[in-house]
């Protein structure tokens, strides 16, 4: 509690880092900004994978893209097109696949293709917080 | 081909830091300077109003006392004459002998005397400029009949253009001047000043005198009988207006156009030195500003002499002449101070106007400096510049000189530093090797850490079935300890323990990767099964992993895995390594089996129904609460009702859990050793916790029991679901005894109560999904279910008894750790 | 006189065994059933037999002299009837009696007992998927009711703290509708009778299960019905049907493709077509895909008697279920059932 009051300081002042919330779903998404938002983090919306492309590319937020957190429904792909879907565009940047399929089989099969985390739906927002704060750091040991 | 690349470049380069540094200095400098000037200019301009508003306001009310009193004076000196006993005395007569005429014979006197007079007839005129009457004005006029003491004002001597004396009937009775007609009955002046025989002063306006050829303005008073009881006759006095007012208006000058000036109600100007006499004020609509009955000063949007400039008017009614002129025409006379805009503004403009200059100054001055300044930072930071754009084509070698003594200098520093790094970077090939090597344990490294993520079982071999690595996963699965030997370069078979027929297996089917990865370099993720897998629908994996067919399962201390072989891409020259991954399949095949065994497959009717039941409840509450926060506007009542839904979603998200198995996959990892007397304590707090039990007789009888490797939540949550079972069957006074007992190292819990019983032809159904006695929605009909799942997870069994309407009895045993080798499979149902 | 391919049979006794002869040889195709004969009218397999239109009769002398026939079953477990057979069939037929059709009446029921619980088996092989996209729906809406809740508690303005209840209540609203969903299909199918079947809510609710059975989907669904059109079935059992061959052809198409549905009125009959663009059948599997554990999908996967109890159903309504399919381009799925209007 106090921890994420703390981040909520400092929010003001500086953000903690840019994510992309993909899902086709607008309410999924706002409640996962207004979640990592009180944490102090920006957040960029997208329904499908094309959109997310394009809304990156606005502006600097390419350089600045810290974290993509997206569902794996999308069309025409399987789950891991989709990873494979954004490693392509953006090798570097960090995968948490958020989504409904309580699937162990899928969740282990992504993390062997090196996302940071599977999170089932519908997930605490402390646990959301948690793995975010986990790729977050993940990235700055990785050095990008 | 160079030239041109860099004319490109230095196209693009971006330029803009002077222009900004500049823009900057200027915004700090200027932006004040211009805020202050402006602010000067406004407080000027109002200080400036007010101050002179007020001064205005001053003059006017003292010039307006001023004339004022000499109008009084006047007043005073021509009551004077309309009291004198000889005048009275002679209109008297005058009066009683026209009272003999009748309306006709009047008017046909009037009309022949009118004629005579305009004729100039001598003697008639004489009758009337050279009659008793006509000395005693003359007197009084000359200043010869006042009492001592008492000097009659030049002004109204030489300002005087006529003064006459009328009788009754408005004729001519005694007059200094013949440029005046003879019947005044009809004139306003004399219907004024007799108002109706009461009489009254009357003070004309301003008007165009054609006879006298000037503007003038008349004083008339009334004579009264001797009784003063009826007007007998009107004394008038014609002034030149111009002529009156300017000794005591005209000479008050201040500045070059300030002046003073008289106005009636009209704005029609009595004396004014600029404007002449008689004419309007240009613009109507100050008029109504400063004619008001007090003094004060106004901002007008005019200045009333043809200026269109705002200009500052002080202004003054005269008290007593208003008095009399508002009797007589209705309006007041008022004083009217004013001065030229231009004039008044005049020190304000050249302040502007120097500042204004001394501003566009020093912002000229300001650029100047900015532009010597701005060039002294940016000239270094363009040196910079050049030299980052040649390191980045990999062409700069020299080091750049900058000597600034500042944060630019160590920024060159810095710059020749890295220039140096790269150019040994890429000079030495060593080094090159040296992070290639780095990069390869990075690589490694990641991969392990990859690897120690997944939760299955992962591990490594070399060509001879040497390990080369295993994961946490497979460590954990395998009893390996880490704070002992490596396992890395073990051969497997010492650390897979299995019985032999499987070793036989595993090792030909080893062989035979080998030789087939020997002929093809096999890339990982294209030839291996495993892999494949991996990308299909994940739904179609349990059905994959739980088909018993392909026989690719062995045994471990009584944990079934299913496991397949990969192959991993080696360097030329170097053998591929083959990867054994491997899953724990224990429960699913006990499920599966007893599942069959038992044909009590659920099908996915009954599930779905169940799920769609269970979810209504908390549903229902869910929308009713949110529809209640809609509604509800008071914060603590607002959070108590967001409270509830989260229990009730809470609720569902672990109904759906439940539902889809996920329960158990989560809960694999974090096994630890538990007191079984202990667990069961603390389901039954719970339960206590969560069931009004007061009224029911609660016994345990424990025995000391070894411990259980389980995951603590996961075992006190089934038996919290089957005491939960047996409390809701209770009712007052019955029964609960729960007893331990450990023999032939298998540990006995018995869980027995005395309540409603079920029923034999449900006894089969109890362990279903989502079967239950209670009514709909009570209970989520997978507590039994679910606690069967996570005993029987642990090498467990569970039995229930039941006698209708004697009680129910439950066994649960577990074999004892000591000895859990074989003997568990043993089962009784 | 008939068809060379086909094996035509006579079944003597309609009893418990000559039913359930009955029932098995009426669903292969290869074989065609000429006539059944018991001296009891009586017998529950001669009614079975007036449904199914085969000729019943209580003279069995008639069925057994009758030309053309290759197989005379006699399952009345009388041993002089076999010696009349031997007497009196013609010489081409072949008759099978005493201890032979003991075994083949065992093995009848063996197998319909094996399908009983291969049955059982499809349905659990199906559940993983089905409770995977439940959930999925599910969890979805679970997941933004719960975290909208958290945050009215931590909330204070209330006009957001409305607007959040209001997608509170929404999300609770799309649950209610899957469990609705999920619990039509759940029903227990109860031995209703045939009943008139409003066609198309039936295939939408259809649908709406359907669609559960995959996940990561990308496929657009195309309906053409013509409205008001009735047949007469059982309305449970003609659900699990369409449920059954929607699902099949989504599997078919492997998440991408169109899936057509369609119902029209044709010579008297209520038809119904679900067409898929997936991988098609080959002519050699096609012949088969109504045999019972016919199944082209990998092993675990499916039993393959789906299709298998969709056309006993169908039939059991004297209707007809049929397939066209080209590899590569799809297949389509034809019912066909009595309408009410001719009826």
């Amino acid at each position: 509690m106090s921890e994420s009051k703390s981040a909520g300081m400092f929010s003001g002042r500086e953000s903690q880092g840019l994510v992309l919330v993909v899902d086709d779903e607008p309410d999924v998404r706002k409640v996962v900004r207004m979640t990592l938002e009180k944490s102090g983090y920006e957040v960029l919306e997208a329904e499908d994978g094309e959109k997310a492309i394009e809304e990156v590319k606005k502006g600097e937020n390419s350089m600045l893209l810290s974290l993509i957190i997206t569902d794996i429904r999308m069309p025409n792909m399987n789950g891991i097109d989709v990873i494979n879907y954004y490693r392509k565009e953006w090798p570097s940047v960090p995968l948490i696949v958020l989504t409904g399929f309580p699937d162990m089989d899928m969740a282990t099969s992504m993390l062997k293709h090196g996302i940071v985390d599977y999170l089932v739906k519908p997930v605490e927002a402390e646990k959301l917080r948690a793995s975010v704060a986990k790729a977050m750091e993940q990235r700055e040991v990785r050095g990008f | 081909m160079d030239a041109t690349h860099q004319q490109q470049g230095g196209a693009t380069v971006k330029r803009g830091l002077k222009r900004r540094l500049i823009l900057s200095m200027l915004l700090v400098g200027a932006l004040p300077l211009t805020i202050g000037l402006l602010m000067a200019f406004l407080q000027g301009t109002k200080e400036i109003r007010e101050v002179s508003g007020t001064n205005f306001e001053a003059l006017a009310t003292e010039t307006a006392r001023k004339v004022d009193l000499i109008l009084n004076e006047e007043l005073a000196t021509n009551s004077q004459i309309t009291t004198d006993v000889n005048i009275i005395h002679a209109l008297e007569t005058r009066r009683d002998q026209l009272a003999e005429y009748s309306d006709e014979a009047l008017q046909a006197l009037m009309a022949q005397e009118t004629q005579a007079w305009t004729e100039k007839d001598p003697a008639f005129v004489q009758s009337l400029t050279e009659n008793e009457l006509v000395t005693i004005l003359r007197r009084y006029d000359g200043g010869t009949y006042v009492d001592p003491g008492h000097p009659i004002p030049i002004v109204t001597r030489s300002a005087t253009r006529g003064l006459f004396l009328t009788d009754v009937a408005g004729r001519l009775v005694a007059t200094l001047t013949t440029t005046i007609p003879y019947a005044h009955n009809r004139t306003p002046w004399w219907k004024g000043a007799m108002n109706k025989g009461v009489g009254q002063p009357f003070i004309e306006n301003v008007a165009f005198n054609e006879q006298l050829d000037v503007y003038t303005f008349t004083l008339s008073l009334p004579i009264m009988d001797s009784i003063r009881y009826q007007v007998v006759g009107v004394l008038h006095r014609i002034f030149d207006a111009k002529e009156f007012f300017a000794p005591s208006i005209e000479t008050i000058r201040f500045g070059k156009t300030g002046h003073v000036m008289l106005i009636d109600g009209n704005g029609k100007v009595l004396s004014c030195p600029v404007l002449p006499t008689g004419t309007s004020l240009s613009d109507p609509n100050i008029i109504p500003l400063v004619t008001p009955m007090q003094n004060g000063w106004t901002a007008a949007p005019s200045d009333g002499h043809g200026g269109t400039r705002s200009s500052i008017i002080g202004f003054a009614p005269l008290p007593t002449t208003s008095r009399i002129t508002q009797a007589s025409t209705g309006m007041g006379w008022h004083m009217f101070v004013w001065q030229s805009s231009e004039e008044l503004f005049a020190p304000i403009d050249h302040l502007f106007t120097w500042v204004s200059v001394f501003g566009l100054l020093s912002i000229a001055l300001l650029a100047t400096l900015g532009a010597i300044a701005a060039g002294r930072i940016v000239t270094p930071i363009r040196h910079l510049q050049e030299a980052a754009k040649l390191i980045g084509r990999g062409q700069w070698q020299e080091p750049i000189k900058i000597q600034t003594n500042d944060e630019l200098e160590e920024l060159a520093d810095e710059m020749n530093r890295m220039n140096r790094q790269l150019a040994s970077t890429f000079a030495g090939l060593e080094s090159e090797v040296a992070s290639k090597a780095q990069e390869v344990q990075y690589l490694q490294e990641s991969t392990s850490q990859i690897l120690d993520s997944v939760p299955d079982p992962v591990i490594m071999l070399d060509h001879h079935q040497h390990i080369q690595y295993m994961n946490r996963a497979s460590k954990e699965a395998l009893h390996v300890n880490n704070n002992g030997h490596a396992v890395e370069g073990e051969p497997l078979f010492h650390v897979l323990k299995t019985d032999t027929s499987t070793i036989k297996r595993l090792g030909e089917e080893f062989q035979s990767i080998c030789a087939g990865s020997g002929n093809e370099n096999m890339p990982v993720d294209s030839a291996s099964p495993t892999f494949q897998r991996e990308l299909r629908d994940p739904l179609q994996q349990q059905s994959d992993w739980s088909s018993t067919s392909d026989g690719r399962e062995f045994h471990v201390d009584n944990q079934a895995y299913r496991y397949e072989w990969f192959t991993v891409r080696a360097r030329p020259g170097q053998d591929p390594r083959i990867g054994l991954v491997f899953r724990d399949v224990t429960e699913e095949s006990l499920l599966q089996d007893r599942l069959l065994k038992e044909e009590k497959l659920a099908s996915l009717g009954v599930l779905s129904a169940g799920i769609g039941h269970e979810l209504n409840n908390p549903l229902v509450g869910v929308i009713g609460l949110g529809e209640a926060i809609q509604q509800e506007d008071n914060p603590t009542q607002i959070k108590e009702y967001a409270g509830n839904i989260i229990q009730h979603g809470r609720r569902m998200a672990s109904i759906i859990k439940d539902f889809t198995g996920l329960a158990t996959a989560e809960l694999k990892e974090r096994l630890t050793r538990v007191n079984i007397n202990e667990q069961l304590d603390h389901a039954l707090h719970t339960v206590k916790q969560t069931h009004e039990t007061s009224s029911f007789i609660i016994r345990t009888n424990y025995q000391s029991l070894p411990s259980l490797n389980v995951n603590p939540q996961e075992f006190s949550q089934a038996l919290t679901n089957i005491l939960t079972n047996s409390v809701q069957a209770m009712t007052r006074g019955d029964t609960l005894d729960i007893t331990t007992t450990l023999t032939d190292n298998v540990m006995h819990i018995t869980i027995e109560d005395s309540g409603t019983g079920i029923p034999r032809t449900q006894l089969s159904k109890i362990f279903d999904p989502f079967f239950t006695t209670k009514p709909q929605g009570t209970g989520a009909g997978l507590g039994l279910t679910i606690a069967r799942r996570i005993i029987q997870k642990y090498g467990g069994q569970i039995q229930i008894t039941s006698q209708e309407g004697e009680g129910t009895t439950c066994l649960i045993t577990f074999p004892s750790d000591e000895n859990n080798s074989s003997e568990v499979k043993e089962d009784a149902s | 006189m008939s068809d060379p391919d086909r094996t035509t049979i006579v079944i003597l006794g309609a009893g418990k065994g000559g039913t359930a002869l009955l029932e098995l040889f009426s669903r292969l195709p290869e074989v065609e059933i000429v006539g059944i004969a018991d001296r009891e009218a009586s017998a529950p397999g001669l009614q079975y037999a007036d449904r199914l239109s085969i000729p019943t009769t209580q003279d069995l002398l008639t069925l057994i002299r009758h030309p053309g026939i290759n197989l005379i079953v006699n399952v009345t477990g009388d041993p002089d009837l076999d010696h009349l057979i031997a007497a009196q069939k013609h010489p081409e037929t072949e008759a099978l009696g005493g201890a032979a059709s003991k075994v083949l009446w065992d093995l009848v029921q063996h197998e319909s007992q094996m399908q009983a619980q291969l049955f059982q088996a499809e349905k659990l092989a199906g559940m993983g998927t089905f409770a995977s996209g439940i959930a999925h729906d599910i969890n979805n809406p679970l997941y933004i009711l719960l975290a909208f809740a958290e945050n009215i508690r931590e909330e204070t303005d209330l006009a957001t703290i409305h607007e959040q209840a209001k997608s509170i209540i929404d999300a609770g609203k799309r649950i209610q509708s899957i469990c609705q969903n999920i619990t039509q299909y759940a029903r227990a199918a109860k031995a209703r009778d045939a009943t008139l079947v409003e066609v198309n809510t039936t295939l939408d609710e259809a649908l709406k299960i359907a669609q559960f059975a995959t996940i990561l989907q990308d496929l657009s669904i195309v309906r053409n019905y013509e409205e008001h059109l009735e047949v007469l079935a059982n309305p449970d059992e003609l659900f699990q049907v369409f449920v059954n061959l929607m699902t099949n052809a989504i599997h078919a198409m492997e998440g991408k493709g169109t899936l057509s549905i369609a119902s029209w009125r044709e010579n008297g009959l209520g038809k119904i077509s679900i067409a898929d663009t997936g991988h098609g059948i080959s002519k050699e599997h096609l012949q088969k895909i109504f045999d019972p554990f016919f199944t082209t999908k990998p092993e675990g996967e499916g039993t393959g008697l789906g299709l298998h109890n969709a056309r006993a159903i169908v039939k059991k309504y004297q209707g007809e279920l049929s397939v066209v399919s080209e590899v590569g381009k799809g297949t389509t799925f034809i019912i066909e059932l009595p309408n009410s209007a001719t009826q």
